[in-house]
């Protein structure tokens, strides 16, 4: 069996017109016309589904993109660290939900884990 | 600017040795970096201060699950709900949902309706919703996004046709 867990991530918000405009096709966003229950805070040490991650080609010019359009950087764009040129931020969304844009795939971002905990064993 | 929305999905678990289990057994992920004690430096700008986290990433034919096991501060991790909670789950295509399905109980995991088709129509594909041991709701589906937006739009174009008629 295969799986793909790349298909999509359900957002809840409280104006879907507006996380349209913010998504640009946001076909997997959902608006609750009832019930109506505020959207709670993304506390990443509290919440169970903390985040999604989006990788990009360029973060602070997709920050840019993001903060034009009505989300906010959590904290200053980092580096991935060890010797790779990755960079990545956390986000929020106009409706508090946290994103993270990433400048590596996945190999890369498993070969930086790794480089970083010399005691990883990467599983083949 | 191109962005790809399928990097990983973070979940936060209690028990992070038994999460990467389930995910393992139930979907056949891997795991590609084993769960590690990360804190310090910009651990403390993403989480605060002091924080002490595990971190294993897994792998799928497409896409990741990141899980995070805080080990300071430590809290329950809540079980999701569709109505309350902002993110609420995250889809992931599977060839054979029963199947999957099959895989995700005898990990320990459950469903939290009865298999169904797109729209209820005898030939769209299958999905259902299903929950991890910690409660995180995913949802395996026999199609891709592309077919997804196909299905979707039918039901839609049925509505309007029977809303008409």
């Amino acid at each position: 069996m295969s799986a793909r867990a790349d298909h999509h991530v359900a957002l809840r918000v409280t104006d879907l017109e507006r996380a349209i405009r913010f998504y640009e096709a946001a076909k997997a966003t959902w608006q609750f016309l009832a019930p109506v229950v505020p959207i709670p805070p993304q506390e990443q040490s509290a919440v169970g589904i903390m985040h999604f991650a989006v990788t990009v080609d360029d973060v602070p010019s997709t920050l840019a993109r993001v903060e034009a359009a009505g989300g906010k950087a959590r904290f200053p764009v980092k580096s991935i660290g060890g010797d790779s040129p990755g960079r990545f931020v956390y986000c929020e969304d106009p409706d508090g939900h946290v994103f993270e844009l990433l400048s590596v795939d996945h190999p890369e971002t498993v070969r930086i884990i790794v480089a970083g905990n010399p005691d990883a064993v990467v599983t083949p | 600017v191109s962005a790809r929305l399928d990097h990983h999905v973070a979940l936060r678990t209690a028990d992070i040795d038994a999460a990467s289990r389930f995910w393992t057994e139930a979907l056949e992920g891997v795991v590609a970096t084993p769960p590690a004690l990360r804190g310090g430096g910009y651990f403390d700008e993403l989480f605060g201060p002091g924080t002490q986290v595990k971190i294993c990433y897994l792998t799928f034919e497409a896409g990741a699950i990141e899980l995070f096991e805080f080990v300071e501060p430590r809290a329950d991790v809540p079980r999701s709900s569709q109505t309350r909670d902002g993110m609420m789950h995250f889809g992931v295509t599977v060839p054979d949902v029963p199947a999957a399905l099959a895989r995700v109980e005898a990990a320990g995991g459950r469903r939290r309706l009865p298999v169904n088709r797109v729209g209820g129509r005898d030939e769209a594909p299958r999905f259902v919703y299903c929950e991890d041991p910690e409660g995180h709701v995913f949802e395996l589906m026999e199609m891709t996004r592309d077919e997804t937006v196909e299905q979707i739009l039918t039901t839609l174009a049925l509505l309007d046709e029977a809303e008409d008629a």
